[in-house]
């Protein structure tokens, strides 16, 4: 029956990521109205736990979105790989970001954002 | 009623030519092209977005609203794709990454391509 | 209608710092990406001057430069790798 509140969880996780861009792009505003740069830009490495091109789309185009992070390239594992092994770990972001200071909490955001959003697609709910 | 609908269309307006401010300090301001890149995706996703919902408002009827709901769709799924497109062929173009903290695409990506096409020097001014 | 007067006016400077980047420069990609917000910023003047002037096409006009806006995209990317992909 959870495809009864599918249109409800997509509702919420479009409110949540209005909050997350008001929120990111003061980050940016306040950087670029004050003098000198304090930005910290990096290029991190994010293994997505997205089943399908779709999905992975999806988490693509909303980490370009938001503001001060952008999705640079994407790497898929071998179609031998992907046969072996579990659905997981074989999509591969990999996100620039202005503001997070190392790589660890690039992954950190963008986990976040995708367990959200995989709760609110997913039409059975789960992020796994 | 038609009051409030102009009132929150211009606020709306504002917001979104707000959001391309941002985007044309960044691209001003920014140090490297993947800075710039980052700027414009969001403005070019969120910035259309408001201004054309507060145009709406500002014009309403039944025949608009399907366009521009058909709009805003449309929009942002293509822009974000834009962007993205635009931001992998700077990489492969060897677009240097200027003063970073951390950069772990260069240590996976295989060297071959980047090596092949070394990175370009910046025009002279 | 003030608002719409100062979205063309905010709009009219982000295309101007647009085209700012592309005559600077200093790569090729900064210039795709300062197209890339000029196309941006037009559409919006577009829409706002279409309502200033209570034009009833201006949806219509804004839907397509939408759609064409997204292959003009593509194409600087393209463009960028001298069409490899």
């Amino acid at each position: 029956m959870s495809w009864l509140t599918w249109p409800f969880r997509v509702l919420g996780f479009l409110v949540w990521y209005a909050g997350q861009i008001v929120s990111s792009s003061t980050a940016v505003l306040r950087d670029n109205l004050t003098p000198g740069q304090n930005s910290t830009p990096g290029v991190a490495r994010v293994r997505t736990r997205c089943r399908s091109d779709l999905e992975v789309t999806l988490l693509a185009a909303l980490i370009t979105l938001t503001p001060g992070t952008l999705t640079l390239g994407m790497h898929d594992a071998p179609v031998a790989a992907q046969r072996r092994r579990d659905a997981e770990d074989i999509r591969t972001l990999y996100v620039h970001s202005l503001y997070s200071g190392d790589a660890d909490s690039v992954r950190d955001e963008v986990r976040e954002l995708e367990i959200r959003l995989l709760r609110a697609v997913r039409r059975s709910g789960g992020t796994s | 009623m038609t009051e409030i609908l102009t009132v929150l269309g211009n606020v709306l307006i504002v917001a979104g030519a707000l959001v391309f401010a941002t985007a044309a300090l960044g691209v001003a301001r920014f140090r490297d092209a993947y800075m710039r890149v980052s700027a414009v995706g969001t403005a070019g996703g969120l910035g259309i977005v408001f201004v054309v919902t507060g145009a709406l408002l500002l014009q309403p009827s039944v025949s608009n609203v399907v366009k521009v709901v058909l709009i805003i769709t449309i929009h942002l799924i293509t822009s974000a794709v834009g962007t993205m497109a635009i931001a992998r062929a700077a990489y492969l173009t060897g677009t240097p990454l200027e003063r970073y903290a951390f950069d772990e695409l260069a240590a996976d990506s295989p060297t071959s391509d980047r090596d092949k096409e070394p990175a370009r020097k910046p025009a002279a001014e | 209608m003030i608002g719409v007067t100062v979205g063309i006016v905010i709009l009219a400077v982000a295309c101007l710092a647009a085209a700012f980047r592309i005559l600077r420069g200093p790569t090729e990609a900064d210039r795709a990406v300062a197209g890339d917000l000029l196309l941006f910023g037009f559409v919006g003047l577009i829409a706002l001057f279409g309502v200033r002037v209570a034009n009833e096409y201006t949806f219509d006009i804004v839907l397509v430069a939408a759609l064409v806006g997204f292959l003009s995209a593509l194409s600087l990317a393209r463009a960028l790798t001298r069409g490899k992909r």
